[in-house]
């Protein structure tokens, strides 16, 4: 199968300047179809750059790219990519119908005008012009410009940045509902957290982490689990798997864990009468600092 | 390329004052001045107004404003590539002169008396259309070299410039230099051109070779910033 199936999204040893900034510096990476991967990092870190890249809008110095197999622009040219940009404004002059329909006979006409607005909850707004949305509306429209060509792949940068939470929630939503392959750089971390299948750390150009979320969440920081024993041994505690380390005060009990499922699973298995459980923090926030601040420029 | 060029124009269509500028200008000054024993020659003078004006605005006044809000970058992710984007603005830039056109020669025929044999209607109107293909063009190049407001008063700018010094507002000789350079300018050479029709006579080659001239520079230009325009950033 992988024989036959190229991969949705490779790069190799990409390297990419813009003046003296070195933007990209030989990242390698690969995304499988399928996969909703997200491309995380601070301002700078290099995320447009490798989206556009992907896109077939700016070239790269070195190294190879390719998209579903093929170069990316070829992929862009057949309509095989949907794209979102960060920075893609919508014309003020036509109406969020004409727009969508214009997508829709880009890509060929393979869906219905009428089809793509339902499925991205425009249907009523489809007289409306484009100056006369809302941020969140608007990036409807966009969403909608990109899923016109029914895509096998979908770019979204920075996707949500204009929607309150909730619209964030809907988006992401319709977004996995398309079972589409889908990478989308964000700077929002719990966004890369509670939707992606995998994060890709970008710092200054370079991968610095690659894998689960919680994978990436385990590499530094880990995970804080509080309770309530009887009688705490901090001995015994500091023994059980993943745990790091040990603080007792009375009869409430902090671990630091790399594990919390593991050292959650001992603390009842083998331990017992733990009451008041609580695992939290280490999110994605606190766990890319170490990871993100090492060249920080 | 057909829905993109339709796009393009609906969205043209719905900018009021786009329709005031290019209908009403030429029409108003054309029922100010164009009666009597002017009437023909100032309907092809405010048929050229209204052709350069057209052409120029129409394709270049929203490049600008498209390629800053990063449409043309969302564009540009599309299935649509440069070539078409290209052929379907300056496809656009042509057809948008026809409201204009078409007003001045209602006014001329309707307010004032103009009458010709079909014939030269035919082709005037060809003449006209063709002619605005430069103004296109230099409408495109701009939109696609400054920014924002600054293109929208650069265009308004050139335009007005190049329809003084092609005659089209204010009549007779200009002072020194400018009258020999006149016949340099795509509007004075287009005007001229149509006089020659209105005449029953075939337009002189000296001036349509200064129209194509403009028009082969202008697309030159206008494909070379295009070019550097996908790249950048």
């Amino acid at each position: 199968m992988e024989n036959t199936t190229p991969a949705a999204v490779s790069f190799q040893g990409v390297s990419k300047r813009y003046g003296r900034v070195q933007a990209l510096d030989e990242i390698t990476f690969g995304i499988a179809r399928g996969e909703c991967v997200a491309l995380l990092g601070p301002n700078g870190a290099g995320k447009s750059t490798a989206v556009d890249l992907m896109l077939g809008l700016s070239r790269a110095d070195r190294g190879r790219i390719a998209v579903l197999g093929t170069a990316p622009e070829k992929a862009v040219a057949a309509g095989r990519v949907g794209a979102m940009l960060q920075s893609g404004g919508l014309p003020a002059d036509a109406t969020v119908g004409d727009i969508v329909s214009l997508a829709v006979q880009l890509y060929g006409g393979r869906r219905r005008t009428a089809e793509v607005l339902e499925l991205t909850g425009l249907t009523e707004l489809a007289r409306r012009k484009g100056d006369a949305l809302s941020g969140g509306q608007a990036q409807r429209v966009r969403f909608a410009v990109a899923m016109a060509g029914e895509p096998e792949l979908l770019f979204l940068d920075e996707p949500t940045v204009a929607m309150d939470p909730l619209a964030r929630r809907e988006f992401w939503a319709a977004v996995r509902a398309t079972g589409i392959t889908t990478v989308f750089a964000t700077h929002y971390l719990d966004e890369a957290d509670a939707f992606a299948d995998r994060v890709i750390v970008l710092a200054n150009g370079s991968v610095v982490a690659d894998g689960s979320p919680s994978t990436i969440k385990s590499m530094t920081g880990g995970r804080t689990v509080r309770c309530v024993l009887a009688t705490p041994d901090p001995t015994v505690l500091l023994a059980l798997p993943g745990v790091r380390d040990v603080s007792v005060h009375g009869r409430d009990v902090t671990l630091r864990t790399d594990d919390a499922d593991a050292t959650v699973a001992a603390l009842y298995g083998s331990i017992g009468g733990v009451r008041e459980l609580q695992v939290s923090g280490a999110d994605l926030e606190e766990a890319l600092i170490p990871l993100t601040s090492g060249k920080a420029a | 390329m057909f829905s993109f060029v339709r796009f393009e124009i609906a969205r043209a269509l719905r900018n009021v004052k786009y329709l005031l500028f290019l209908v009403m200008t030429p029409v108003g000054l054309y029922l100010a001045y164009g009666r009597g024993a002017d009437a023909s020659p100032a309907m092809v003078a405010m048929a050229v107004y209204a052709a350069a004006g057209g052409g120029l605005i129409g394709s270049g006044g929203g490049v600008a404003e498209d390629r800053m809000r990063g449409w043309l970058r969302q564009l540009k992710v599309t299935p649509l590539g440069n070539a078409q984007w290209l052929a379907g603005k300056i496809v656009q830039g042509v057809l948008m002169i026809v409201p204009g056109v078409a007003g001045v020669t209602v006014a001329a025929v309707t307010a004032g008396g103009v009458h010709l044999p079909a014939g030269r209607w035919a082709a005037l109107i060809a003449l006209v259309l063709v002619g605005s293909l430069p103004f296109a063009l230099l409408g495109l190049l701009l939109g696609l070299t400054l920014k924002g407001k600054t293109a929208q008063a650069g265009i308004v700018v050139l335009f007005f410039g190049l329809a003084a010094v092609g005659g089209l507002i204010g009549s007779g000789t200009l002072p020194g230099m400018l009258e020999s350079l006149r016949h340099y300018i795509p509007t004075y050479t287009l005007a001229q051109a149509g006089f020659s029709v209105l005449g029953g006579q075939v337009p002189g080659a000296g001036g349509l070779a200064v129209l194509a001239g403009w028009t082969v520079v202008a697309a030159i230009a206008v494909l070379v910033r295009w070019r550097r325009e996908s790249h950048a950033r």
